[in-house]
């Protein structure tokens, strides 16, 4: 049984291709509404779930929500494997900086991991819309990675390190 | 040797971050600093780089890990990883370009979103070299410093005037500043407004791990 969201209610959640655009607790520029500090978010769920949920090759969606933790439990295990080999925080930080500068495909693009999982852009608008939130959200998502892959002085935590060798829903990651 | 261990001895990292527009000399400085050399060739910097160099405040060995990373905006990435942990932090402006200066303000408010309080900022006119050049008054700039509570030095990457100076004495600040906790007694984490939590005396001093000899892994 994989750990599913508990973001189940859309009541005036804003989306774009068919993902709910959820609230995050973050100064990170971007289009995620903001969440307050006390109260658990979809990253939180992400990074708590992922080294149950990266063990399963099916995935049922509950709820739309679902779909961005589906999404983010792949970027988790892609920034794992740029993390695999970084022996101190800074290393890290800094390859995981790095990832953060690639391009961000959406539903639609080369690259896009999960085709069907989201609905098509049906605008240029929504498209950069989309894009502009899982920016937002992958930021939020390392920041807070690097905080549970490397202790506090600066080793890596094994343990989580570890999962950069486990492919998630046989998704080749490159 | 234990695979984890610090490469070399010291007995506090402190993380500082370089910023402020494109083209102002971040980089230079750095590596002015850290390996004393000069690049006459303008690249612009891609992503971040870091680099570490030691010095000694108060019979301390402080390890420096310095940060650079680019102005322009289309290569900038992941500010909240960039400023995570910075305990300090370089606002550079090129005398030569009064809009690098004015734009201080936005980056100081940058720094501030994403640092706590206690950071310890100096406000760093370089290019100063270039006399003939110069379009920013150095009491203009003082001036501001002083109101927004940041300390203030104009350097020269190229002929490396106070390029050493700027350096040590914000990490020689930094460490006042953890002295004067350490001697509060106050052991408990800075509360951050975002929520987060730093302790700098405890995440920092790795002296408990190098004296216990511990391996991770």
């Amino acid at each position: 049984m994989v750990y599913h969201s508990s973001f189940v209610d859309e009541e005036g959640v804003t989306k774009a291709c068919g993902c709910p655009l959820l609230p995050l607790k973050s100064h990170i520029k971007g289009p995620a509404p903001v969440s307050e500090q006390d109260k658990t978010d979809i990253v939180d769920e992400a990074i708590t779930f992922f080294r149950a949920n990266v063990f399963f090759t099916n995935f049922d969606i509950k709820s739309p929500a679902d779909k961005l933790l589906i999404y983010l439990t792949f970027y988790i295990n892609v920034a794992l494997k740029r993390l695999e080999g970084c022996r101190t925080l800074a290393v890290g930080t800094k390859a995981i900086i790095n990832l953060g500068l690639e391009d961000i495909p959406v539903p639609g693009e080369t690259g896009f991991p999960f085709p069907g999982l989201f609905s098509l852009p049906q605008s240029q608008d929504e498209a950069e819309l989309f894009r502009n939130y899982l920016k937002q959200v992958r930021e939020e998502t390392s920041g807070r990675l690097l905080s549970v892959a490397y202790r506090a002085n600066g080793t890596p935590n094994k343990w989580w390190l570890a999962f950069a060798k486990r492919k998630f829903m046989n998704v080749v990651v490159l | 040797m234990g695979a984890y261990r610090a490469d070399d001895d010291y007995d506090y990292l402190f993380k500082l971050v370089l910023i402020g527009d494109s083209g102002v000399g971040k980089s230079n400085l750095l590596s002015r600093f850290t390996r004393n050399e000069f690049s006459i060739e303008s690249k612009s910097t891609i992503g971040v780089e870091f680099a570490t160099r030691s010095v000694h405040v108060d019979e301390k060995i402080i390890k420096a890990q310095l940060w650079d990373t680019a102005g322009q905006e289309r290569y900038r990435a992941i500010t909240s990883a960039y400023y995570r942990g910075a305990v300090g932090a370089l606002l550079v402006y090129d005398i030569t370009r009064h809009i690098t200066f004015e734009n201080v303000e936005r980056w100081l408010k940058e720094l501030r979103d994403h640092t706590d309080a206690n950071v310890v900022i100096m406000l760093v006119g370089n290019k100063a070299d270039l006399r003939h050049l110069r379009a920013v008054p150095t009491e203009e700039a003082r001036s501001f410093s002083e109101r927004e509570n940041m300390f203030f030095m104009e350097t020269s990457a190229l002929d490396a005037t106070n390029v050493e100076q700027a350096f040590t004495h914000v990490l020689t600040q930094i460490y006042r500043v953890m002295s004067r906790k350490a001697l509060d007694g106050t052991g408990d984490p800075m509360s951050l407004p975002k929520g987060q939590t730093i302790d700098i005396g405890n995440k920092d001093d790795v002296t408990a791990v190098k004296s216990s000899g511990c391996c991770s892994g």
